[in-house]
């Protein structure tokens, strides 16, 4: 669907997008995670056609994006970052409008069953909240047909009820087979909804891959914790790599282990012997740790 | 010919439910026009001879 060779963005002096390659199969959830700053809204721009590359090759949906920029266009539905809607417009409005764009004002039904957006289509856009409006941005990217989906963080400054309901949503579109390109600083929407995932960090890819095998390859050893005693201290002792009293709670012990069989005889032998266990799992914000360093905040901020 | 119809009526149809946009652009021109015609409209010419 999407391959990206060598790609390179600059803005005077400034590399936004440092010689980049990769490539989104079709029916695949496909998300650049990264802070803010990091290239990932200039990267999509470069796929949808609406910024020049500086230099490298960029084939989208088999069109070439320096000569055939405007089929791109025509092929993709687009819910760019901050994104905005007639606000005098009702929510059906605003997606009928671009339903008649694209000539497609029978599908118009169809897409406001699948968002939701049904239960609210005759409110005016301006009284909507950040979720609904977020449904109606899905929608209106959604009703041309497009097979490639650009969505670009789509949850950020959501409340988390609002972003289950989205990502909710983004789910039933991958169930569809539609092929989503997805921006993210969100580690937990990057981990449910992601096929695959690139890392972008100062406009570079720091690992490319399936999450699963970021988080097993990068995502930290399996802890467990529990309560201190001469039991757990021997079935911990016994299975586990490294044993240490726990800091985050009194009274416990954490076992580190890095092979998970070990892991798994540990957790069985607690339990055998009725005692509770807090199990700590590889995590994708661990993977991203070792990767760059840092973590990324609340507000999409590298932070060390 | 048919996306030029759709987003022309969906700027008409955002602006006519704008009640400060409807305003400013038609009712306060008209205002001003009255306004001003009442304050100086009606004048005779003056002559001044030295």
């Amino acid at each position: 669907m999407i391959d990206v060779e060598n790609l390179t963005k600059k803005y005077g002096e400034f590399v936004a997008v440092d010689d980049i390659s990769f490539a989104v199969k079709s029916g695949e959830v496909f998300s650049l995670l990264g802070p803010n700053g990091a290239g990932k809204t200039t990267t999509i721009e470069v796929l949808q056609g609406l910024k020049t590359p500086t230099s490298g090759k960029v084939n989208v949906l088999g069109y070439d994006i320096y000569r055939e920029e405007k089929k791109i266009k025509e092929q993709i539905g687009v819910m760019p970052q901050n994104f905005n809607a007639f606000e005098r417009l009702t929510a059906r409005e605003n997606i009928q409008l671009i339903a008649e764009i694209y000539g497609k004002g029978d599908k118009v039904e169809e897409v406001l069953d699948l968002t939701g957006v049904k239960e609210f289509q005759s409110k005016l856009y301006l009284n909507l909240s950040g979720g609904m409006k977020t449904k109606v941005g899905i929608g209106m990217a959604l009703v041309s047909e497009a097979p490639l989906l650009f969505l670009d963080e789509p949850t950020t400054g959501l409340d988390p009820q609002s972003r289950r309901e989205v990502w909710n949503m983004i789910e039933k579109l991958k169930e569809l087979g539609k092929t989503i390109v997805l921006t993210s600083h969100y580690m937990e929407e990057v981990e449910r909804l992601s096929d695959r995932a690139a890392v972008i960090i100062n406009g570079q890819i720091k690992f490319i891959g399936e999450v699963s095998t970021m988080i097993n390859d990068y995502g930290g050893n399996v802890k467990l914790i529990a309560p201190k005693d001469e039991v757990t201290e021997a079935i911990l002792g016994q299975e586990a790599k490294r044993v240490f009293d726990s800091n985050s709670k009194e009274g416990s012990i954490t076992g580190i282990f890095t092979d998970k069989k070990n892991a798994k005889r540990a957790v069985i032998g607690l339990y055998e012997k009725d005692y509770e266990v807090k199990i700590i799992e590889p995590s994708l914000e661990e993977a991203f740790m070792t990767l760059s360093g840092s973590k990324i905040n609340e507000e999409g901020e590298l932070v060390t | 010919m048919n996306s030029f119809y759709a987003l022309f009526k969906a700027l008409i149809k955002n602006w006519l439910r704008s009640k400060s946009g409807i305003f400013f652009s038609i009712l306060f021109p008209i205002l001003l026009l009255v306004i001003f015609t009442a304050v100086f409209g009606g004048q005779e010419d003056v002559e001044y001879t030295l």
